[in-house]
């Protein structure tokens, strides 16, 4: 700690910016978040005086349920941020929802706020799955720029259009994977695809696991929209567990995953290519090219028609896998993300009392990041990667070889991965720059996801065409199809 | 919040009743995401660690708790200071057991005390600290504020009848159990936990308790407990315990920590001055002396039956 409170920001500046020393593309929140962890006296001071002349940003936002609020919530906190207006059809969101932003005009339909407000700067949209595609749309052709809730739509045809929508209008779509703008993730990709400590990335588990029903319990008195009460209040309040509107649990929990693996992947296969030419390549997301998976309604049998358990394996081009578990009945080992490499594994969470873990497997001595929990540096002679080699309870537990934490600074982590999504979406405005999850990451998503539930739903391997993931439109078809397993012969 | 929450639900619909009690619980979380001192996102690390060089916007919510802590530590006369920090990390109360400090030290931690350090921008909702140094820290009220917010859930709800905790020091009865007035709350003897001195019944009321058995530490036969007077930077004497009863849980919890520090005439005039209070207090009796129960203000307290007490109430002075 006393090292690295000496790297003074100006030092770290001097450099041109921590994100070139840590060799990384970091969006500008997290640089300015690692930033502050190493100076923070010194970050506050700037943003002081960058609040001071921070430009308005006027925001409007759809939806305002309790991701809608959370997201409000980190929004309201921003320097020369406004919320000039909401729109949502339940009196009890908007009720919430003005606690937040008691200045916004209310709307109960999204295209009356685009003609009747005009002074909106960006919209956020975090409604029920079905209705993104086209409130996105609607918003870009307004001219507006869009923070769309993952899952990006409910179909991938929809994904294309809000794509195509914002190259054309030139307008700018990102798409709310936080973890893409997490300090910790940052950390944890540039030791799979810039030091490659790990090895070659054979194998990718991940779960998200809850001991939770996923049905939020109704109000005794009727939902109402504008005092009207709103016919099916069930179907509405819980959309998620319905098929008009939700694409299930692979859709609202997995996704997130699906996008950290393909990000993460696509960076080792560029360490690897670095490896073997010795040339540098840039990093691009891997995508599955087939699924196979099972699911089913099988324990809150309470009239759900989306399945409350889901299993499925992706298969990707150079032989990884990624097996996937979502289940409501039993939280066992929570929620993460295991890469397994040659050389060791690396576990990723957004569970702070898990926080990220490595370990190494037998027989390798010298793994590079032991030089890190040593004090040895990485930015200007000091030590950036905080490296905690501590052997942990889960280490343990798994009676693995040496479990080491993986922990940024705690000051790096004083503005979560969700507020600096946020916050760099807020700065995409005002510098009109292009984000950095952006609707063909959002995208390869939805692709990722639907044919896992299509896998699922027909019992069958489904394969996964490149041009499914291309935004321009082609001759042959963009649907994932139903395959035989012996059509694929990419891998060696 | 570094503490048990617990909801009890009285009704029929089992399914819906659990479901309940998880959006209130999930409500919990939410709140120590934002208010926690332990979480360096939350909108209290984020002043804490910022608040010196620029105005911190927080959100709405958390500027009104703040303002109403600050309304709070006046009418107490700062007996209740949500500044107090430095002070409890002085005396080793922070994350540990307690310690004797340094006068200088004390001295030193009181200087960046006091509210008046805390400025306020209502159109921002926004809080700057005046001194580097200053800290704001709200666990005398959090957990109260916390039972408020889960209350108001489950009305929300539609939920009539209901009894929740955070951590058995502050208590709400959200309407009253099916057939009876109201939620029967024991008030327990301080040198004896298992022994209840008396029932108070809660119907849409809070009731928050502080102790000098929660936390503390014996130096030189002294007990020194973990409620500190910001007045005077020492730890407070002369009260066992403090209870308040109020419709707010977020006052009960504050006010009873006020009360602990202020002792019977300081509680007295509090209770005159808002008659929707009401206090239970047990003082250090003396070496030898009967548990003496003081009850003041609004408050039907019903003494156990044999406890060997005596009981005051102001119509007795």
């Amino acid at each position: 700690m006393s090292e690295e409170k000496n790297v003074s920001r100006r030092d770290v500046l001097k450099q041109g910016s921590l994100a070139a020393a840590f060799g990384l593309t970091l969006p500008v929140s997290v640089a300015r978040a690692v930033e502050a962890a190493q100076d923070p006296k010194g970050a506050a001071a700037d943003a002081a005086k960058a609040a001071k002349s921070a430009q308005k940003v006027r925001i409007a936002w759809i939806g305002t349920g309790t991701q809608g609020r959370n997201d409000l919530s980190k929004l309201v906190k921003m320097p020369g941020v406004e919320i000039v207006a909401i729109a949502d059809i339940r009196d009890d969101c908007i009720k919430e929802a003005l606690k937040l932003a008691p200045n916004a005009k209310v709307f109960f339909d999204h295209r009356k706020m685009l003609e009747q407000q005009k002074d909106i700067d960006g919209v956020g949209i975090a409604s029920p799955l079905d209705l993104h595609a086209q409130q996105a749309i609607d918003c870009l052709e307004a001219g507006k720029a869009v923070y769309g809730e993952k899952m990006m739509a409910y179909t991938v045809e929809d994904a294309k259009r809000m794509v195509r929508t914002a190259e054309r209008t030139g307008k700018i779509l990102q798409i709310g994977h936080q973890r893409r703008y997490s300090v910790e993730y940052h950390h944890a990709y540039d030791l799979v695809a810039n030091k490659g400590y790990f090895g070659q990335i054979t194998h990718v588990r991940a779960q998200w696991n809850r001991r939770n029903n996923w049905r939020r319990p109704l109000p005794k008195d009727p939902i109402t929209t504008n005092g009207v009460p709103i016919k099916d209040a069930d179907r509405l309040a819980n959309w998620r567990l319905y098929r008009k509107r939700s694409q299930g649990l692979m859709a609202e929990l997995g996704s997130h995953q699906i996008d950290v693996t393909n990000w993460f992947l696509g960076g080792n296969m560029s360490f690897l290519h670095r490896e073997k030419t010795g040339k540098d390549v840039a990093a691009h997301d891997l995508h599955p090219i087939a699924v196979v998976g099972v699911g089913g309604v099988d324990y809150w049998k309470d009239g759900r028609e989306v399945f409350d358990n889901v299993q499925v394996i992706f298969e990707y081009p150079n032989g990884q896998k990624l097996c996937y578990q979502s289940i409501e009945m039993n939280q066992h080992d929570g929620y993460a993300e295991e890469f397994m490499g040659r050389n060791g594994t690396l576990v990723t969470s957004e569970d702070k009392n898990t926080g990220s873990l490595m370990f190494r497997e037998p027989g390798i001595q010298e793994f590079g990041f032991e030089k890190f929990s040593q004090g040895k540096t990485e930015v200007g002679g000091k030590q950036a990667i905080k490296l905690d080699a501590t052997a942990t309870t889960s280490q343990d537990k798994r009676g693995s070889t040496s479990g080491q934490k993986l922990a940024s600074d705690p000051t790096a982590a004083a503005k979560d991965n969700w507020y600096l999504s946020l916050e760099d979406w807020v700065d995409c405005i005002r510098t009109n720059r292009k984000p950095f999850c952006d609707g063909r990451v959002g995208l390869a998503d939805v692709v990722c996801v639907l044919a896992a539930n299509e896998a699922m739903e027909k019992g069958t391997r489904v394969a996964i065409p490149k041009e499914a993931f291309q935004v321009e439109r082609t001759t042959a078809s963009a649907k994932p199809t139903v395959a035989p397993a012996k059509a694929v012969s990419l891998r060696k | 919040m570094g503490t048990t929450f617990e909801v009890i639900l009285a009704g029929e619909d089992l399914a819906f009743l659990e479901g309940a009690a998880n959006e209130a619980l999930d409500e919990v979380e939410r709140l120590e995401a934002r208010l926690s001192h332990y979480i360096p996102a939350s909108d209290v690390c984020d002043l804490n660690l910022r608040g010196a060089f620029e105005p911190v916007r927080v959100e709405p919510a958390t500027f009104d708790l703040l303002r109403r802590a600050v309304f709070l530590g006046r009418i107490t006369g700062g007996a209740f200071d949500c500044t107090a920090g430095p002070l409890v990390k002085c005396w080793g109360f922070f994350r540990g057991t307690g310690r004797m400090p340094e006068p200088e030290a004390v001295e030193e931690a009181r200087s960046r005390v006091g509210s008046h350090l805390l400025e306020f921008d209502p159109a921002e909702h926004s809080v700057r600290l005046l001194r580097e140094g200053v800290e704001v820290h709200l666990g005398g009220i959090g957990k109260g504020y916390a039972v408020d917010r889960m209350a108001e859930v489950l009305r929300g709800l539609g939920v009539e009848s209901a009894l929740m905790h955070g951590g058995r020091s502050t208590i709400y009865g959200l309407g009253a159990p099916p057939d009876e007035p109201a939620w029967e709350v024991g008030i327990t003897d301080p040198r004896n936990r298992e022994t209840r001195v008396g029932v108070v019944g809660l119907r849409d009321r809070a009731l928050s308790t502080s102790g000098d058995y929660e936390q503390f530490f014996e130096w030189d036969g002294r007990r020194y407990s973990h409620v500190l007077d910001p007045r005077t930077g020492e730890p407070a004497q002369g009260m066992w315990s403090a209870a308040i009863l109020a419709e707010s849980a977020t006052d009960t919890d504050a006010l009873s920590t006020a009360a602990f520090v202020l002792g019977e005439a300081g509680t007295r005039e509090i209770c005159e001055q808002y008659p929707e209070l009401g206090a239970i207090l047990i003082p250090d009796p003396g070496p030898g002396n009967t548990l003496n129960v003081v009850v003041l203000g609004n408050v039907d307290l019903r003494l156990e039956d044999g406890a060997d007490l005596t009981r005051r109430t102001a119509a007795d002075e």
